[in-house]
């Protein structure tokens, strides 16, 4: 054991020694390192974005989408369901945007995320308070914060919360307010979530159609899907994303390691006559692969650490924080791959010293 | 100099598969980077143009009542009438009618256009066909109308519209009460309405009255949005600029760690070759030509990783279709991603030798032949 920490205490004072080029070496690591970092943290965002398009009992629902002017649609006492209501605004008040407005009931299917500030109460959603959710970019672009106020066509809605995620962009405010807003003055479009048995589901569909048609012969259906096929659907475009961003990881990591190994077999053959030294003075060749192992992983760790850190302060500054995700399950993996890869790199610079005798090591000019 | 550069091809040759690694690093990143360029520039330039548009304010027509769509039409003449009147005679109006037209075994297309003729200047009694249709004008014949040659001042305009650019010269014009006669066969696609923002009093309330007279009219089965494409595309495009920068942000990342990944492999080389410059430099040569050297093989090396990855980038540019940029937007190569990869091509090219050159320079000769 001591000789094996003496081994460590000699490849540290080696780095120390050579400072300048283990600097460019771990910068080198770091910034091949950076980019399957980020396609990590990328690849754990689609989960995010999977939660929060999928909700509970999603396989015993059916969603009907439609286009009307009527917010009031009386559905059966015996009927589960939850409407939502969208329409996309355009806020002169903020250049022109483009914003969505989202209306939600108390039964909102999908989950929703963490909100600074408060959710809306029962009283607020019953009666259509002039309150309203907006999401974080919107109010940092637009210096909003909760308690202040904003125009909703004429109806002025108070922040109570600010959406702290990059799924929900725009603003959402109770169901029964964006009917006092848009009832029977435009189209807006309606998706409704019904619940049932699994093998009943077609029949709450056409129930609801009609139920639609009835109370609004203007509108206009969309699609009617159930709520497996949308499941299946997300599930689908979650394993697309992560096959794609996987590949785009694995091809960085793949010329990361080609350079380093290159980088670092080139290393190895300059100090051959140190290694021939040691070797001649009794150390053995495990002891050198140990060695070798443990100056990459020095390497190695250290530009892993300055990646974790620097992710996401770089990730602000490029504006890519809101399709990332850095957390424990990115951290770990980062330090498996990382740690992996310096296995495979050691293992590519210490292939030559099972190959030469000592004595051709020895006549070997070193440069250390 | 030929020498310079047949020394570096050789020396490129005896480290045959570092130099294979970084051509196809180079490759990859310079692709990926003038593919986002590309498309941010196609993007760019679609918002250019509409915003140098002198009618900013369209119709959009979209039918929505399956049934009555073929039995109803989206807009009359009668319509256009009092549309003018709300609007003060600042609107202009034309509809797009493709033709197409079997005569002698020979098949004939063109562009009906419908149009006030009273905005374009023109005599009534007439259509008038554009000078790449002149020959068709015998064969297909328009009723009522005597057949005439298009103005100049008309026949070189071309008239863009969202998703397409119609040329007059290829047109033949009529007048919009025609309309009566082919309502049926006038879809909502084709019809435009533009107006000029600038030239509108109390715009907000015109365009108002505008919508609410259309949909009493053909609310039923049609609903009429006064958008401004301007606005549209920069709304659209928001979120496909995010995507793009994402890529061309991937793109640099990847450039840059080659970067790091060249700078440490070339500098083992060249370390390599301490002995064999210092005896260069000791028989005579100077310690420009040591550069010109390291410039030659470096720059030999960035060079066919960035022609080759500049010309991947073009033809992934004009033949695959990502599903990133909006639909129809016309994605073409740029001068501007050629001129950029360029830069960073020299950019690199220059660091990577720099460096080399300078830990050169800093040693003396009798260094390098010891190879200290």
């Amino acid at each position: 054991m001591k000789r094996y920490l003496y081994i460590g205490y000699q490849t540290w004072i080696k780095i120390k020694y050579q400072k300048k080029r283990y600097f460019l070496y771990i910068l080198s690591f770091y910034v091949g390192l950076l980019l399957p970092a980020f396609c990590l943290a990328n690849i754990r965002s689609v989960d995010r974005v999977f939660y929060f398009t999928t909700f509970k009992k999603m396989n015993s629902s059916v969603q009907i989408d439609w286009f009307s002017e009527k917010f009031d649609i009386l559905f059966p006492e015996g009927m589960e369901y939850s409407i939502k209501a969208y329409k996309e605004e355009n806020f002169k008040q903020w250049g022109d945007k483009y914003v969505s407005i989202i209306g939600i009931d108390e039964k909102y299917a999908y989950p929703m995320p963490d909100i600074n500030g408060r959710m809306f109460n029962k009283r607020e959603m019953k009666t259509g308070a002039a309150v309203c959710l907006v999401d974080g970019q919107c109010a940092k672009t637009y210096s909003y914060k909760v308690g202040d106020g904003i125009l909703i066509r004429d109806k002025k809605c108070k922040i109570v919360g600010i959406l702290n995620s990059s799924i929900y962009s725009g603003i959402v405010i109770p169901y029964q307010t964006m009917k006092d807003i848009y009832q029977n003055k435009e189209k807006i479009q309606f998706t409704g979530t019904f619940w049932g048995e699994s093998n009943n589901l077609e029949k709450i569909a056409d129930k609801g159609t009609k139920i639609i048609e009835k109370n609004d012969p203007k509108s206009e259906l969309i699609s009617t899907t159930t709520g497996m096929e949308l499941y299946k659907n997300a599930l689908t475009t979650k394993k697309q994303w992560r096959i794609v961003r996987g590949l785009i990881a694995m091809v960085a990591l793949t010329f990361f390691a080609l350079n380093e190994s290159i980088v670092l077999i080139e290393k190895r053959d300059e100090e051959q006559g140190t290694v021939g030294i040691k070797l001649a003075l009794g150390a053995s060749r495990k002891e050198m692969r140990i060695e070798a192992l443990l100056e990459t992983f020095w390497i190695t760790g250290i530009a892993v650490l300055l990646v974790i850190v620097t992710m996401n302060p770089l990730a602000r500054m490029l504006q890519l924080d809101n399709v990332i995700v850095v957390d424990g399950v990115i951290i770990a993996e980062m330090i498996t791959i990382s740690l992996l890869t310096c296995g495979i790199l050691a293992r590519c610079s210490i292939k030559k010293i099972k190959l030469y005798p000592i004595a051709l090591m020895l006549k070997m000019k070193e440069t250390e | 100099m030929s020498y310079i550069i047949r020394r570096a091809w050789q020396r490129l040759k005896w480290n045959k598969w570092i130099s294979i690694l970084m051509i196809i690093e180079m490759i990859l990143g310079m692709s990926v980077l003038v593919y986002a360029m590309n498309m941010y520039s196609s993007l760019v330039k679609e918002e250019r143009r509409r915003a140098n548009q002198s009618r900013d304010l369209c119709l959009e027509i979209s039918g929505f009542n399956e049934k009555m769509l073929s039995e109803t039409v989206a807009l009359t003449i009668q319509d256009y009438e009092k549309i003018q009147k709300i609007s003060s005679g600042k609107t202009f109006f034309y509809i797009a009618l493709p033709e197409f037209y079997v005569a002698n075994d020979k098949n004939y297309e063109f562009t009906m256009i419908l149009a006030d003729y009273d905005k374009l200047g023109l005599k009534k009694g007439y259509c008038y066909w554009g000078s790449n249709k002149e020959s068709i004008e015998d064969i297909f014949t328009i009723s009522e109308m005597v057949p005439r040659k298009m103005p100049t001042r008309i026949n070189e305009q071309s008239w863009k519209t969202e998703v397409e650019n119609i040329e007059l010269k290829n047109c033949v014009i009529v007048p919009v009460e025609y309309m009566e006669q082919i309502e049926q066969k006038i879809e909502p696609a084709y019809i435009h309405m533009e107006w000029n923002s600038k030239e509108l009093e109390n715009k907000d309330q015109m365009l108002k009255n505008i919508e609410e007279y259309l949909n009493k009219m053909h609310g039923e089965v049609y609903s009429y949005r006064i958008y401004s494409p301007e606005i549209d595309l920069k709304n659209n495009g928001y979120k496909v600029k995010q995507s793009i920068r994402v890529i061309m942000q991937a793109g640099i990342l990847f450039l840059i760690a080659f970067l790091g990944g060249m700078i440490s492999i070339f500098e083992l080389l060249f370390n390599h070759r301490k002995k064999a410059y210092g005896i260069s430099l000791a028989c005579g040569a100077d310690y420009r030509t040591v550069f010109y050297e390291m410039f030659a093989e470096v720059a030999l090396l960035n060079g066919i990783g960035m022609f080759i990855g500049i010309g991947i980038g073009y033809i992934v540019t004009y033949f695959v279709d990502m599903g990133i940029m909006i639909g129809y937007i016309k994605v073409e190569g740029s001068i501007v991603s050629f001129i950029a990869s360029i830069s960073v091509y020299l950019l690199i090219t220059i660091i990577v030798s720099g460096k080399s050159y300078i830990k050169i320079k800093q040693r003396k000769v009798i260094e390098l032949l010891n190879g200290d």
